[in-house]
């Protein structure tokens, strides 16, 4: 808000502080495309600042030909769709009855899952547990442990409670529908501004998840696209910072490769980024309405 | 008896369907919370897999004392602690003074493209970040080290190998990343503030600052607050992927945090065999501060402020 006569300095100022602020969060993504597309011994020779020098895409083709990427990029990707539909589904019918105030138990099922935030049994008997299941190294191991949140579910049964009038369950009940009626005809029509906060969220979370994988996939064929990139991590830092010339019997990929790797790994959340700007901000409002 | 009956009758058997649905969720906490959580009794056991859980023998507080007295304890509090005490003087205000600029500014196209291009690294992973650390940071092409060469003439610097940078490193990271974030958090509490007050002061001769100090932080101290008090309850706690990452043997000095360790130890077995029950200890240890440290500065909250979780 301003008003006349007050002092304009502050307001050039604030233009171009914040300026530089954008700046230095962009530059990373521009410099690491100038490496990607500059000539591989223009960027080992330290040209490369901010543009790229003399136009190669070598690095490219050398990403796309690694059947390695590929493979981790379909498992991220089938993942991510089974992982998003298991645990969107696992999280609203979860969320739905703790909204309901006839549900009975109600309060003893909130402290349960609230008193999760605050307390865990800690990594190794949560690993045990998943070992015990069975699902090291499946395709269940990046989809059922950490399906819940109880972050989620608070957010979700506050906005049934928000937006779903209790006359209308009212109206329904006395129509003689029952309740799995209700939450399928009713409540899930009602709800899709959240259901697509959430679909996003969880899809994001999966997609990114690096720690999951690295303690329940040994097998390579099953890593997702974040144990590639972490290897290639690795690796770089054993190349240039600890002086290793191969990687187990791999030979390290060299700097313009490592960054062509870095965004093709990026183009699929540069693809959703302008639904999840939609929807995040929406998620963020939600869930800053106190539960 | 009749309790029973008047209980199945009138609140199970008309609920049955919620309860019907609400049943996979709570076998989900009974199995990936409320188990793990029995699982503590562990770390009292020299834990062997070929005995199970029950069969192995109790040894009381012998890891616990085990890790007090080695070499590592003190050095993966302290890590922890300045991490997360680092993090917060510089990545708690920061996000703060972002938003109260943003909030400044008059060109809502301008405000939007900031926004959007500053959210964009929240929804990257920790390998993608990692790996943009990486490019950074190189020793022969990064453009730290070229700026270092060419401007300054100076020798390269090693910075993943030298642990005095560990700490600059991950805080500017994971600043980088949330800024965006953060500051829409704070931007959407603005938006709850009444304009009436803003206009009101605006009669009363309130200056830009003034309007800034009396009106705009008070009506963000709530959000503040509860931010405050969950980050207080991770004081013990710090995440773990970017480090793991990043980290080897010769930053463990500043890199190695109890998360970490825990992993380490307890999972991955990197250094000798894992040991299930240690890493255990350590990790409900860290469960138990944190239980400890989030209470504790949510009863304060409450006293000094009318803000708490609870």
């Amino acid at each position: 808000m301003r008003i006349k006569g007050e002092s304009r300095i502050f307001d050039y100022f604030n233009i171009f502080l914040l300026g530089i602020i954008t700046f230095i969060v962009v530059y990373p993504f521009i410099y690491t495309v100038s490496v990607s597309v500059s000539h591989p011994s223009a960027v080992t020779k330290g040209e490369v600042m901010l543009f790229p020098v003399g136009l190669n895409f070598s690095a490219y083709k050398k990403v796309i030909e690694s059947p390695r990427i590929w493979r981790s990029y379909w498992n991220s990707t089938v993942y991510t769709s089974i992982g998003t539909v298991v645990r969107l589904f696992l999280l609203l019918i979860t969320s739905y009855p703790l909204s309901r105030p006839n549900f009975p138990g109600r309060n003893l099922f909130t402290f349960l899952i609230t008193f999760t935030m605050l307390f865990s049994g800690g990594l190794v008997p949560y690993f045990l547990v998943v070992r015990a299941l069975g699902l090291l190294n499946t395709l269940w191991a990046m989809v059922i442990p950490g399906a819940l949140s109880a972050w989620n579910i608070i957010i979700v049964r506050t906005f049934f409670q928000s937006t779903i009038h209790p006359s209308l369950i009212e109206s329904a009940q006395i129509d003689g529908a029952n309740d799995l009626q209700i939450l399928f005809r009713i409540v899930f029509p009602l709800s899709t501004p959240i259901i697509a906060v959430m679909s996003l969220f969880i899809a994001i979370g999966i997609w990114n998840d690096y720690f999951t994988p690295l303690i329940f996939l040994t097998d390579d064929t099953k890593f997702p696209l974040t144990i590639i990139l972490r290897d290639i991590v690795v690796m770089a830092i054993g190349k240039e910072f600890l002086g290793l010339r191969e990687y187990g019997a791999i030979p390290i990929p060299s700097q313009s490769v490592q960054a062509a790797t870095l965004i093709i790994s990026m183009i699929p959340v540069l693809i959703a980024y302008p639904f999840i700007q939609r929807y995040f901000i929406k998620g963020i409002m939600i869930g800053a309405i106190k539960g | 008896m009749i309790n029973v009956k008047y209980w199945w009758n009138r609140r199970f058997w008309p609920n049955r369907y919620l309860l019907l649905m609400f049943l996979p969720g709570l076998l989900y906490f009974i199995i990936f919370s409320y188990i793990p959580m029995g699982g503590i009794i562990i770390a009292f056991k020299n834990y062997s897999p070929w005995l199970g859980i029950f069969e192995s023998p109790w040894v009381g507080l012998k890891h616990f004392y085990d890790f007090f007295s080695g070499p590592y304890a003190w050095r993966l509090i302290r890590n922890t602690l300045l991490l997360n005490i680092y993090g917060l003087i510089f990545g708690f205000p920061i996000p703060i003074i972002f938003a109260l600029l943003l909030n400044e500014l008059n060109s809502e196209i301008y405000k939007r493209f900031i926004q959007t291009v500053t959210y964009f690294p929240f929804f990257l992973s920790m390998p993608i970040i990692a790996g943009l650390i990486v490019q950074f940071l190189s020793p022969s092409s990064g453009i730290i080290n070229i700026i270092l060469n060419k401007w300054f003439g100076r020798e390269s610097v090693y910075f993943l190998t030298k642990p005095e940078y560990f700490r600059s490193i991950y805080i500017t990271a994971n600043i980088w990343k949330n800024l965006g974030y953060s500051a829409i958090i704070y931007l959407a509490a603005l938006t709850s503030i009444d304009p009436t007050l803003y206009e009101a002061a605006i009669i009363d001769g309130a200056n830009r600052w003034q309007r800034v100090r009396f009106i705009t932080l008070p009506g963000l101290t709530p959000t503040i607050t509860i931010l405050l008090i969950l980050s207080m309850g991770h004081i013990l706690s710090v995440g773990i992927d970017l480090i793991l990452l990043l980290y080897n043997p010769m930053t463990y000095e500043t890199a190695d945090v109890i998360g970490t360790f825990v992993y380490r130890r307890g999972i991955a077995g990197i250094d000798g065999a894992p040991n299930l029950s240690l890493g255990t200890a350590v990790g409900l240890f860290q469960s138990v501060v944190g239980l400890i440290t989030i209470m504790l500065t949510n009863s304060i909250a409450r006293r000094i402020s009318e803000t708490s979780l609870w």
